[in-house]
């Protein structure tokens, strides 16, 4: 039986503990600071290679030179990253409770879903292109195929291991069909698949991050490949800085909808 | 008369709670623990038992008094002291099998002999052949005498032990207590066990303390004169056996309606 | 004893009827993409078999020495590379309350640095050549394994660790044979996470300047329109993606094996 993907971002979700614990918020900023002086020691003494690091003062002002073309960049991203999403996430989890609620399907999907959870998806990079040229038609179903699948596993896990219990109460409580899918099924289900979401957010960023440098379509990893060319290196560090930044953005986001939507989630895997 | 083996004085502890602040568990408890000799201390819930063992064994700094062993302060759990703790599932490692878990006790011998040592300790538990087993394999009493077998193998001078029977049915209770008592009459270690059971307590102990409620201190001191060696049939028997489990129940409520009582003195 | 062995052979038939229903279901899938490709019939989309054939076609010439042989090597010290460092800073973290929350936001930055943005970076200070790819697998495989490891280490029950300071393991041998062992599970998680990340992040870099290797042979063979070249490409990742799986689970079913019962289970039985 493929069973959820366990993760790191799984685990946060499941416990909170690694984010929850963080207590002293003065020694996390006092952390970053740490960091930014070790980078500044790194690029000033020449260590790693005079010319591969710059330092943070060049990188900031390269931040704010390029702020345009930046945040231009970053929508170009964003763009294909969210009708990727979508897309993803409807077809993942429709086709996951279906999949899950019928034994048939379940058994016949469960070879598929073992060959493809490994199959590394940028190698279908220059079929896609291949298939559909460059552009955004081609992004956005490759990041859809690729955060397809930890949504479908985990929703398709949350949908057939929903306690017996919850739905023996929830028919006799006369609920069926449709209504027990909504009220039971989903919310018993809904820490899983919110498992699986966080875990394709970052698969589709890097899966639209990794075409954009590839194929050249513009966006954020254009912007840093562009700037490597030019030799430009405070630019390409500005636009890594945007790519964690907007990673980590879009991570903190998410889970502060789910923590608001979902409170009582406690689990949010299954081993 | 004898250095005691093991001396707590005036030992305080206070620890650190969620929202920061410092709550006192243990105010002021002293107490010693004399050339083999059992003692118990019981308590109500909450009065802070297994945090007095935890400071007392060196497992947690405590924040006033001392600890003494064998005349030398407790800064770590000391050679010569073995702890058994409650929970047994926690305290195996489930990595290992029974004989290996039983071997770390034993690190401080030379190859040949500690597998002899273990082979003893086991058999002398009642596990004799399942020293290849891993702890899910057996039964929690199984496992309890396991972790007794661990703690025996080293030969402690000191057994400190945390709500030793707590985790297991009434009936493998019954035989744990006898195990120990039979372990203790056979060895010449002193035992300290902190424990809610009151006639578990008198069964086993020499002397019996007794807890307060929380910020604790000691209530009462009770001389346990049953003969030896006891047995569960005989011994609970006994009309003095009866009067000290009701004289040591009488203090623990005492001690247990003091921390009802206490909203009203707030 | 006869009704439990009926519940048996009721459970190994319904297990062998949900592994036949399985295959089944990988069949039909082929048979689909074989159809279509008939159907179609593109020079783009190529069927089944005769990507199989480009596959096998790939394995047996000289690609498999000079391409997918060192794309293995590759992957594989990457991963091993982050596996040591991330458990070792994973477990110190862990461990370490203080630790914790000084690198906590750090480490919570960089991990969501999507890791084929460090590609150009990874060039720059390394050239277009295997170095550049080991250390873009690291840059990106490393934190599945740090966070887990570090996850297992703070939840490690407290009697464990009272128990191994009872028996004097101290420093390097409580976190070798007490902490290591207790945070396995968790930590085995990350680390077959990691396995599939070092995989995707190889094929990433070495189609943006690996010099050779898998990935860059794929791209190449897209940009010259060898499309029978490419789809076996595809393949051959694919089975080595299933490949390195399977034999991490089976490696994973090895060692955890003291695991049965004390997970779900307990020992309370």
């Amino acid at each position: 039986m493929t069973t959820a993907i366990p993760t790191s971002a799984n685990k946060d979700l499941g416990t909170g503990r690694f984010r929850k614990n963080r207590g002293n918020s003065a020694r996390s900023i006092g952390g970053i600071v740490a960091a930014i002086v070790i980078w500044e020691l790194l690029s000033l003494s020449g260590a790693v290679n005079k010319n591969a690091l710059p330092s943070p003062p060049s990188t900031f002002a390269a931040l704010i030179k390029n702020f345009g073309g930046l945040s231009k960049s970053l929508f170009g991203t964003l763009e294909a990253w969210v009708i990727g999403m979508l897309i993803a996430t409807i077809a993942g989890v429709v086709i996951g409770t279906l999949v899950g609620r019928s034994p048939v399907a379940d058994a016949a999907s469960e070879t598929v879903v073992r060959m493809m959870r490994p199959l590394p998806s940028l190698a279908l990079i220059p079929i896609a292109i291949l298939v559909a040229g460059l552009g955004l038609k081609m992004t956005v179903g490759l990041v859809s195929f690729a955060a397809f699948w930890p949504i479908f596993i985990n929703t398709r896990a949350g949908v057939r291991q929903v306690d017996n219990r919850f739905l023996e109460s929830g028919s006799a409580l006369g609920l069926k069909g449709l209504e027990l899918l909504f009220r039971v099924i989903l919310p018993a289900a809904a820490p899983l698949v919110a498992g699986g979401i966080q875990i394709a957010i970052s698969i589709a960023l890097i899966v639209t991050i990794s075409v954009e440098l590839v194929g050249g379509t513009g966006g954020l990893g254009q912007f840093v490949l562009l700037a490597q060319q030019a030799n430009a290196l405070s630019e390409m560090f500005a636009g890594i800085i945007v790519g964690g930044f907007i990673g980590w953005l879009l991570n903190v986001l998410f889970m502060n909808i789910v923590d608001r939507v979902l409170p009582w989630r406690t689990q949010g895997e299954i081993n | 008369m004898l250095e005691p083996v093991l001396s707590i004085n005036h030992l305080q502890v206070s620890i650190r709670s969620r929202d920061g602040s410092m709550n006192e568990v243990t105010k002021d408890v002293t107490l010693e623990l004399r050339d083999h000799e059992f003692v118990s201390v019981v308590g109500p819930s909450g009065s802070g038992k297994t945090t007095l063992l935890r400071a007392a064994s060196g497992l947690r700094m405590p924040s006033g008094g001392e600890v003494l062993f064998e005349g030398r302060p407790v800064t770590e759990v000391p050679k010569g002291m073995a702890i058994v703790f409650q929970e047994y599932n926690k305290s195996l490692f489930p990595w290992l099998t029974i004989g290996k878990n039983v071997a770390i006790g034993a690190k401080e011998y030379p190859q040949p002999e500690r597998v002899t040592r273990v082979e003893e300790a086991l058999e002398q538990v009642g596990l004799k052949g399942f020293s290849t087993r891993y702890p899910w394999e057996l039964s929690g009493g199984m496992q309890q005498r396991a972790a007794l077998a661990r703690a025996m193998v080293s030969n402690p001078k000191v057994l400190m032990m945390d709500e030793p029977f707590a985790s297991v049915d009434a009936l493998t209770r019954n035989h744990l207590e006898d195990v120990v008592q039979r372990l203790w009459a056979e060895s010449n270690f002193s035992a300290l066990m902190v424990t809610h059971d009151v006639g578990e307590a008198v069964y086993l102990s020499d002397r019996v303390f007794v807890l307060s409620a929380r910020p604790s201190t000691i209530l009462a001191e009770i001389k346990i004169d049953l003969p030896r060696p006891r047995s569960h049939l005989e011994t609970k028997q006994m009309h003095r056996f009866v009067e000290l489990q009701a004289e040591v129940l009488e203090r623990v409520e005492e001690a247990g309606r003091e921390s009802v009582g206490l909203p009203d003195d707030l | 004893m006869t009704s439990t062995q009926n519940v048996a052979t009721a459970e190994q038939k319904s297990r062998f009827y949900s592994f036949s229903l399985g295959w089944l279901g990988l069949l039909a899938l082929i048979l689909l993409w074989q159809l279509a490709a008939i159907l179609i019939n593109k020079t783009i989309f190529p069927s089944f078999t005769t990507s199989i054939v480009a596959a096998l076609h790939l394995i047996t010439g000289p690609i498999f020495e000079t391409d997918i042989l060192p794309s293995i090597e590759r992957t594989l010290e990457g991963f091993l590379i982050s596996a040591v460092i991330g458990i070792a800073v994973g477990m110190l973290v862990g461990h370490y309350k203080s630790a914790r929350s000084w690198t906590t936001s750090v480490f919570d930055f960089l991990r969501s640095l999507p890791t084929p943005l460090l590609v150009p970076v990874a060039v720059v200070i390394f050239g277009l050549n295997g170095h550049m790819v080991v250390a873009t697998i690291v840059s990106g495989a490393i934190w599945p394994i740090l966070i887990n490891t570090a996850n297992g280490t703070s939840t490690i029950e407290p009697t464990m660790i009272d128990t191994a300071k009872t028996y004097g393991l101290k420093g390097r041998s409580l976190f070798l044979r007490v902490v290591l062992p207790a945070a396995s599970p968790q930590i085995f998680a990350g680390l077959r996470i990691a396995l599939s990340v070092s995989l995707v992040i190889m094929v990433v870099a070495e189609m943006l300047g690996g010099g050779s290797g898998i990935g860059y042979f794929i791209a190449n063979a897209q940009q010259s329109f060898n499309i029978n070249g490419s789809y076996g490409g595809v393949i051959i990742l694919a089975a080595l993606g299933w490949i390195f799986d399977t034999s991490f689970l089976m490696l994973e079913r090895r060692i955890l094996s003291w695991q049965r019962g004390t997970v779900g289970g307990s020992a309370n039985a």
